[in-house]
């Protein structure tokens, strides 16, 4: 998949404004940030109306933006997974998105647009992530040219340099924070269990983007302005579905719904 | 943004059940699926629980011994349990084994093996002079000896877990890998079980063990089924001492005969469900002439009933397989063919039918033994009677339906 923002176009949306060797001692700081200006929000949301203006750091939601992703890697080094090819980070984040709702968090991001060839793909997070590797936090390898309908771009494999380890120790300090970790760890666990093939496909099994009502091409509004969030929902019906002496946590919904796309995938379900 | 978590299915109801919702591509039964066969085999602990890395490495070495007829004999294997593997790995400079455990092609003959808990990716080096003191040593310098480690014996198979490395003082589970094998219970097992416990106690009435009320009529023992379960109970947790043997198992189905479930023991694979039914002519009645008649579609529904309840327990109870196992206490032994209707449903549901004919008495018992010549013999005696004769013989016979022909194994 060409990531278009790693080519030297402009940010998606906004423009970040403090880059370069700056951010990353910011991004050792995001923990008194999220305590303080942040408010109620917690580390993972994207940004919002006013909150930048709010915050003393006015690239908090960046920065926030910017530690959920470094979680989100350090899930998949956990797992074993990592580096992460740009199609899995894309389709990893997708899961990450639709479902928090499981872990009782919010969602980052409600909306994506469906592309049947290339999977999810999310042009914020690939602007980030090409940033976080600039910044030495995140490791870039395998960097691949490659010609799409629309032009030329690059493919890579994501996965956090040592620097960024000890960034992320310090940033997701917070108890906050440590929530979505403890999500997004177990989440790179759930998707590293899928195999290669599974990982490779396992959007078109999902209940909300494999979803036949969603058009290609279509934006799929999942918790944006609806609530539609059909993956969710069909990991959470667990509970409902297990015998009374079973408590399931969540953590078992998490890992039964990735069980479930795989046997969706393998034809078995 | 979402202003929080979205309403879920009620129970009983497709996931997507709000009325403004599309119809949803989730079919409760899918995940009602997915739940019965992989809740068993979730990871027991979080991403970063040594318990989940410790689960992981003793079920992948399980299965490679199997595979590899033990080639790990001769070196210790050390696996040490790491946060990032990949950044362990690298700055150790270890060699990347990718998609570990997908495959059991990667050879453990000896070295240490640096994985998180899912053993997705695995870095492995082999220290020169190794043995156990010397990768032991390796550890040490590479500050990993306090990492949670799982040490594969070279001279026994077993497998050591350390929770706190190999400089923790407390010494971990130790788990027989290397032990004498033990076959992954499966259907046929089970079926062997049966044919033995057929012969054992079932077959002819034995002391102890009684099935039947009046046996030179037919007439089984009030609950039948019940008895057949207690007599097979204690046997079957004989035969199958590695596993977990549980009578009237309840279930949110109801309640399983027999279940074969896991009790701890890693080597022992497969779990299983015996549904029993028993095939009757006649009732249970102290007087046997009370005793009404069983017809041959009583028993054809309980055959069905049987495919059914095997299949929902062994979904409930998540195992592996199930079989249906019907005693048959009927006056003649008509062969497998009350499962002629209802092959084709259990052989789809993936329910396994076996039926066992009960003799009434060690006589009949010895004449089944020989084969049909008694039973043949005699229905053609019976045919070779006038027919005045033989109304007569029925009127005097000993049963009270007199529709029934003569039984062979009548005493």
């Amino acid at each position: 998949m060409p990531a278009r923002a790693g080519t030297g176009d402009a940010p998606p949306t906004g423009a970040p404004s403090a880059e370069g060797a700056a951010v990353p001692a910011r991004i050792l700081e995001l923990a008194d940030a999220e305590s303080g200006a942040a408010g109620e929000r917690q580390v993972g949301l994207p940004p919002d109306t006013d909150d930048g203006a709010r915050s003393d750091y006015p690239d908090a939601p960046l920065l926030q933006r910017r530690v959920w992703l470094l979680m989100l890697l350090d899930g998949a080094e956990r797992a074993g997974v990592a580096p992460l090819p740009t199609a899995h980070l894309h389709r990893l984040a997708f899961f990450a998105n639709c479902l928090a709702p499981v872990y009782d968090l919010p969602v980052p991001n409600g909306i994506v647009v469906k592309d049947r060839r290339r999977g999810p793909y999310y042009p914020e997070l690939q602007w980030d992530v090409d940033r976080l590797a600039a910044q030495g936090l995140v490791e870039l390898r395998g960097l691949r040219h490659v010609e799409e309908d629309d032009g030329w771009g690059f493919t890579a494999d994501y996965g956090l340099t040592v620097k960024g380890v000890e960034a992320l120790d310090r940033a997701a300090a917070s108890p906050r924070t440590a929530r979505t970790r403890r999500f997004l760890a177990e989440l790179g666990a759930a998707f590293g269990a899928l195999g290669e093939a599974g990982r490779e496909h396992a959007d078109e099994a999902d209940a909300t983007y494999g979803d036949r009502h969603a058009a290609d091409g279509r934006v799929i509004d999942f918790a944006e302005w609806r609530e539609r969030n059909y993956s969710a929902d069909a990991a959470q019906a667990f509970s409902k579905l297990a015998p009374a002496r079973a408590h399931l946590t969540r953590r078992d919904a998490l890992h039964l719904y990735f069980r479930y796309l795989d046997r969706v995938l393998a034809g078995a379900a | 943004m979402s202003g929080g978590p979205p309403p879920t299915a009620p129970a009983g109801q497709p996931v997507t059940a709000a009325a403004d919702r599309p119809s949803g591509p989730v079919p409760l039964d899918a995940l009602r699926d997915t739940l019965a066969r992989e809740l068993a085999g979730l990871p027991p602990g979080d991403a970063d629980d040594p318990l989940a890395f410790f689960t992981a490495v003793t079920e992948y070495l399980m299965g490679w011994l199997a595979s590899s007829s033990g080639e790990s004999r001769g070196a210790p294997a050390v696996f040490v349990f790491v946060d990032r593997p990949r950044l362990e790995g690298e700055r150790l400079g270890m060699t990347r084994l990718p998609l570990f455990r997908y495959g059991h092609e990667h050879p453990v003959r000896g070295g240490v093996f640096v994985a998180g808990a899912g053993l997705a990716d695995v870095f492995t080096a082999t220290p020169a002079g190794a043995g156990l003191a010397g990768l032991a040593r390796h550890l040490q310098e590479a500050g990993l000896a306090g990492r949670p480690t799982a040490v594969l014996l070279s001279d026994c198979g077993d497998l050591a877990l350390l929770p706190q490395g190999v400089e923790g003082e407390a010494d971990g589970p130790r788990i027989p890998l290397g032990a004498a094998a033990v076959p992954r219970l499966d259907a046929d097992a089970v079926e062997t079980f049966l044919d033995n416990f057929y012969t054992e106690y079932v077959r002819v009435p034995q002391p102890g063990h009684k099935m039947w009320e009046h046996p030179e009529h037919h007439v089984p023992v009030r609950r039948a089924e019940r008895s057949l379960q207690e007599i097979m109970y204690v046997p079957a947790r004989a035969h199958f001492r590695n596993h977990a043997v549980r009578q009237e198992d309840s279930n949110r189905e109801g309640i399983a005969d027999i279940s074969i479930m896991h009790k701890g023991d890693l080597r022992a694979m497969g779990t299983g469900v015996i549904e029993l039914k028993v095939l009757k002519s006649r009732r249970h009645a102290v007087q046997w002439q009370d005793a009404g008649e069983v017809s041959a579609a009583d028993n054809q529904d309980a055959v069905r009933d049987g495919i059914d309840q095997a299949r929902c327990y062994r979904d409930e109870l998540a195992c592996d397989f199930t079989v249906l196992a019907c005693f048959d206490m009927r006056i003649t032994d008509e062969g497998d063919g009350i499962f002629e209707a209802v092959r084709t449903d259990a052989d789809a549901l993936g329910v396994r039918c076996r039926r066992f004919y009960m003799y009434n008495s060690p006589q009949a018992g010895r004449r089944g033994r020989a084969g049909s010549v008694g039973r043949v013999a005699t229905k053609r005696a019976a045919a070779k009677q006038p027919a005045a004769k033989r109304a007569a013989a029925k009127r005097g016979g000993a049963a009270p339906t007199a529709a029934q022909p003569p039984s062979a194994d009548s005493p």
